[in-house]
């Protein structure tokens, strides 16, 4: 086993070197991460098709339809058949079956909606970026990948912090050391933790 | 922290630190492989617990690897730990 003295370089080194090359891809996936959550609202803006104004009390006039759409459209068979309601991830009403091509109704008018020529380029080319899809091959893996690394930093962290803080215990224990030095680096890596921790509590309530 | 750098440079470099991330992934793998081969049950029963424990056993080989004093130690270290796996692959 290794000398406890050349543990903390070891860890230490590595922390940095594996943290630089992880954060360099994380950093790619986060940033396209935090605009995946107005994804909903891309599509929406993306798509022609949705643009009206819904109803603040929807009052769905689609059963007086439903049967005659059924029929028209061949969904009548043994097969269930899914309605989606209008939602603000899109506010078209959809119907759609097992081996057959979705249905999508304008709920305001009853419409169908031809949508062949609606691509969803934008919403998707970032959701693209954040996954790591954009590298070719080995984009996914390798978002994998820089996943253990996350667990490997997290736990190296740790054990460099517990390191350090028991060198500098046993430093002041000697007398060789000033008073709040352990505390500091506990504070400092309990950082972002406590971060997170602070960002979910409205979400506790 | 000046104590530390007054200690004398680690050997630490490149090639320890590639055989430490390779043969833990490798390890990992075949851990999980003969963990497998260990459990019963349906394929998914089987898979399930290697496939989670996948990432911790990367970090826990990692730094296995990594506290070697050279680079003997981590290839000692990687033959020994794939050949009793693949005894217990083999012979399960």
């Amino acid at each position: 086993m290794l000398a406890k003295s050349l543990r903390f370089k070891f860890l230490h080194r590595s922390h940095t070197i594996i943290g630089l090359v992880v954060l360099f891809l994380f950093y790619m996936s986060t940033y396209f991460g935090t605009l995946t959550f107005f994804m909903p609202y891309l599509k929406v803006w993306e798509s022609p098709s949705r643009h009206f104004v819904p109803l603040a009390e929807h009052a769905f006039n689609i059963d007086l339809l439903l049967g005659e759409l059924l029929e028209k459209q061949h969904l009548l068979s043994s097969k269930p058949v899914d309605i989606t309601l209008p939602s603000f991830r899109d506010p078209l009403l959809k119907l759609s079956s097992e081996s057959q091509n979705s249905l999508y109704l304008n709920p305001l008018t009853n419409e169908v909606i031809k949508l062949s020529k609606e691509e969803n380029l934008i919403s998707t080319f970032f959701n693209e970026l954040h996954t790591g899809v954009v590298i070719p091959l080995i984009g996914m893996p390798l978002m994998g990948i820089m996943s253990i690394g996350i667990v490997f930093l997290t736990l190296g962290g740790f054990g460099s912090t517990f390191i350090s803080t028991r060198r500098r215990r046993d430093q002041k224990r000697a007398g060789k050391a000033g008073g709040f030095r352990g505390i500091k680096s506990w504070g400092l890596g309990s950082f972002p933790t406590r971060l997170c921790l602070l960002a979910r509590e409205p979400f506790w309530a | 922290m000046s104590r530390l750098s007054q200690e004398p440079k680690t050997v630490i470099g490149w090639a320890h630190g590639v055989l430490a991330i390779v043969g833990a992934f490798g390890l990992a793998y075949l851990c999980g492989t003969s963990l497998s081969a260990l459990l019963w049950g349906d394929m998914a029963e089987r898979i399930f617990p290697s496939m989670f424990l996948f990432p911790l056993l990367v970090c826990g080989f990692g730094f296995w690897l990594l506290f070697s004093k050279n680079l003997l130690h981590v290839t000692l270290k990687i033959v020994l730990m794939a050949l009793l796996n693949a005894c217990i692959i083999a012979f399960v």
